[in-house]
């Protein structure tokens, strides 16, 4: 299987609970035209559910998704919890986590690195900018990364 | 000065005669000598005088007896010539009377006869004389009687009484020559008592002349040498006197400067607010001052005597006693030793004491000590210690009250940060989908009110951050180093890179001194303020910013950014520093008029200044002042 039939059959989960941002985000994400279809969950613990295959998504067969966009603000279990548990978590440590957050706060920036995201990018108020990095970024994981096999 | 001998006395001056040298002959033996002599002489004279006035009595009386003598010779003639005239008498008148005048004679006579031999008796010559005499006499009267008695038996008879006349004219010759015999050796007695006389006197006079003439010489020696003596005593006196005054007037001042000294000296062991104190190599105070004494709660006449071995605890007294003989032995001093004493009511004191040697002539012969009390000292100590610890208390308390505040407010401005950007990205986010969803319905004034939504949008959004941004630059911790300013400033401008590609700019960056700052929030300073000249010069042909440095005071350096740009009006300068305050309109420049309030922010949190001057449409200068540094940049 070549690089782009593997990519573009693979998922993006979009982990976001403002359902604006999230219509926003998913919107750049469409202008982008990227092949691939996005999941969009509105906390952490969906979230997990979604890549253990739990809860609502018990019985989910479809692999792990290509990319995760990782909103930090979040109820219950927020975006640090959802890396921290799925950079140590041996299965699903190896899928690349995208923080998408409007916080560039110092902190957040070291704490999610310390614990090994794979790129961190601020939400910029500025739509066309947002769109922008949306489109990069999905462009890069999805065309130009060469994903875990 | 020649050293003196003890034996000897020293030279005395009035012993000395004109060569200077000590004389045996001192002058009272001299006027000892000479009143001596002159007394021996006067004596001498003396009883010659006498022996002289002895015989001018002797010389007297044999001169009256002499006179007597020959006093006697001429009664005899004389009564002799009363018989002879009585006799006479007699013959001439017969008268009974005459009888009488004769016996009286006669007898009288006899006494003469008896005085002169009595007269005579010590001389030889003379007895024989009289002797001689006797019997004349005897024979006159026989003449004489025999005259009367004729007269009385026969009558006158002129014939008979002529012979018998000159029968006693023959036997007066004998006594005539007798008498005169003895007269004259009478006459020659006393021509030579008198002529020894004379002589006695003459030699008398003359050894008294001589006599009193030497004494007088003698004397008078003995006068000019004594006045001599006097004129040089006096002289040395007054030299001594002199020399006296002199001396006791230095005496006086030097005891006087003694005096001075010892009172300055006391003065100042008393005044000073150490203890002083000497100790003997026994280890007993032999001085103290009022200090000292104090300090121990003694009074000094109580403490002289006393050991320091009295004044300590015995567990205190080994250390003690060692410093006491290394002191005394090795003459090295011991300083600074904190002890503590026991003062005389028993209550306890600390006292910091320094132990020196006291040497004379490379010999130790005591010890000096200096001791300050330092109870109330290490009372506060002990005062401060437990305050600094409740401060530190209070410190780590405040410390953790305002980390708390802190962290609210991190969490404010990140919370702040985040839920208000939401809003804003959802504005801009959903006014662009209208744009696109709606375009066809859309007219140009529909399509600008959307423009105006978005851009507001936008601009809240970095109201939002540069609020955040200011927040953070007045929160976080400043950690100073050590920073290179031109390289600093190399790097500020490698961030403006993208802004300075389509410029022409001459850059003239002077030489910077290393600043003692926060390096992130200094280049957020450079930052600000090269990109403002930046900005503001954009619509200059030709752009002219120049970075440099200079000390203001001593320890303060100004770093600034000078532009040829549009400056600025000086009467809205103090607005510039101000949040969100800008001089120029949105379209004009944009910007929100953060940097410099975060300039100022920064700036003065590193304990400097900032400041601006411009003109307007010629250009403006930013200028920043920090302490001085004087460590190795970073």
């Amino acid at each position: 299987m070549n690089k782009v039939s593997r990519t573009s059959l693979k998922k993006i989960l979009l982990v976001e609970d403002n359902y604006k941002d999230a219509e926003l985000t998913l919107s750049a994400l469409a202008a982008n035209n990227l092949a691939n279809e996005v999941i969009s969950v509105h906390d952490g613990v969906e979230a997990l559910d979604y890549l253990h295959c739990e809860g609502r998504f018990a019985g989910r067969t479809d692999g792990d998704p290509l990319v995760v966009f990782l909103d930090l603000k979040m109820p219950k279990l927020d975006g640090l919890e959802v890396l921290r548990r799925m950079k140590s978590d041996e299965k699903l440590r190896v899928i690349p986590v995208v923080m998408l957050t409007s916080s560039r706060e110092e902190n957040d920036l070291v704490t999610c690195y310390r614990l090994g995201v794979n790129a961190y990018v601020v939400k910029p108020v500025d739509f066309q900018q947002f769109v922008l990095a949306v489109k990069q970024a999905g462009m890069f994981w999805a065309a130009v990364n060469e994903p875990v096999p | 000065m020649e050293t003196l001998n003890s034996s000897e006395a020293p030279p005395n001056p009035a012993l000395m005669d004109r060569g200077g040298r000590e004389s045996q002959w001192t002058t009272e033996r001299k006027t000892g000598l000479a009143f001596a002599v002159a007394m021996a002489i006067l004596l001498t004279n003396g009883f010659f005088l006498y022996q002289s006035a002895n015989r001018q009595v002797e010389t007297s009386a044999r001169v009256e007896h002499a006179r007597e003598v020959m006093g006697v010779l001429d009664q005899i003639t004389f009564h002799l010539s009363d018989a002879e005239n009585a006799r006479r008498g007699f013959i001439l008148t017969s008268s009974s009377r005459y009888l009488a005048h004769f016996k009286t004679a006669t007898n009288r006579v006899a006494m003469d006869f008896a005085q002169l031999k009595r007269l005579t008796a010590n001389h030889q010559e003379q007895q024989n004389n009289v002797e001689a005499l006797k019997p004349q006499i005897d024979r006159r009267f026989l003449v004489l009687k025999n005259s009367i008695q004729w007269q009385q038996e026969h009558g006158p008879d002129p014939e008979k009484q002529a012979a018998f006349m000159d029968i006693g004219q023959s036997v007066m010759e004998p006594i005539r020559q007798t008498t005169i015999a003895m007269v004259e050796i009478e006459r020659r007695l006393l021509e030579s008592r008198r002529t020894e006389a004379l002589k006695g006197i003459q030699r008398t006079t003359e050894m008294t002349l001589i006599g009193t003439g030497l004494s007088i010489g003698i004397l008078s020696w003995a006068f000019l040498l004594l006045v001599r003596e006097n004129v040089r005593r006096r002289a040395a006196e007054e030299a001594i006197r002199g020399s006296n005054d002199e001396l006791e007037q230095r005496v006086a001042s030097a005891v006087a400067r003694a005096e001075q000294a010892h009172e300055f000296r006391d003065k100042v062991m008393e005044s000073a607010v150490f203890g002083f104190g000497a100790l003997d190599l026994k280890g007993n105070f032999t001085m103290v001052n009022q200090h000292f004494a104090d300090i121990m709660g003694y009074r000094i006449e109580e403490m002289i005597g006393l050991s320091y071995v009295q004044l300590v605890s015995p567990q205190n007294l080994a250390v003690l006693s060692k410093y006491f003989f290394r002191v005394i032995n090795n003459r090295s001093p011991v300083l600074n030793r904190e002890v503590e004493v026991i003062r005389r009511d028993g209550g306890s004191a600390s006292v910091v004491f320094s132990w020196s040697p006291m040497t004379l002539k490379s010999e130790v012969i005591g010890v000096v000590g200096t001791a300050m009390d330092v109870t109330a000292h290490k009372q506060a100590e002990a005062e401060i210690r437990r305050l600094n610890r409740e401060l530190e208390k209070r410190v780590a308390e405040r410390t953790a009250q305002l980390q708390g505040v802190n962290k609210e407010l991190e969490a404010f401005s990140y919370s702040v940060s985040h839920d208000l950007r939401a809003p804003l990205r959802h504005v801009d986010g959903f006014v662009d989908m209208l744009r696109q969803h709606s375009a066809a319905l859309l007219d140009d004034k529909g399509r600008r009110y959307l423009d105006i939504i978005s851009d507001s949008a936008k601009q809240m959004g970095t109201l939002i951050d540069d609020l955040l941004d200011f927040s953070r630059v007045g929160r976080s911790d400043l950690k100073r180093i050590p920073v290179d300013m031109n390289r600093l400033v190399k790097e500020a401008l490698h961030e403006l890179e993208p802004d300075l590609r389509a410029r022409e700019i001459k850059w003239t960056i002077g030489t910077l001194p290393a600043a003692h700052a926060d390096r992130a929030m200094l280049k957020l300073v450079w930052t600000n303020l090269l990109s403002n000249a930046v900005k503001y010069t954009r619509p200059r042909a030709r752009t002219e910013i120049e970075i440099g440095s200079r000390t203001v005071e001593d320890n303060r350096q100004e770093f600034f950014v000078r532009d040829n740009g549009v400056g600025f009006d000086m009467r809205y300068a103090d607005k510039l520093f101000g949040v969100f305050q800008r001089l120029h309109r949105a379209d004009e420049f944009e910007g929100t008029g953060i940097g410099l309030a975060n300039v100022r922010r920064i700036v003065t949190r590193h304990g400097g200044s900032v400041r601006a001057e411009a003109v307007l449409n010629e250009g403006a200068t930013f200028s920043f002042s920090l302490p001085v540094v004087e460590q190795e940049p970073v």
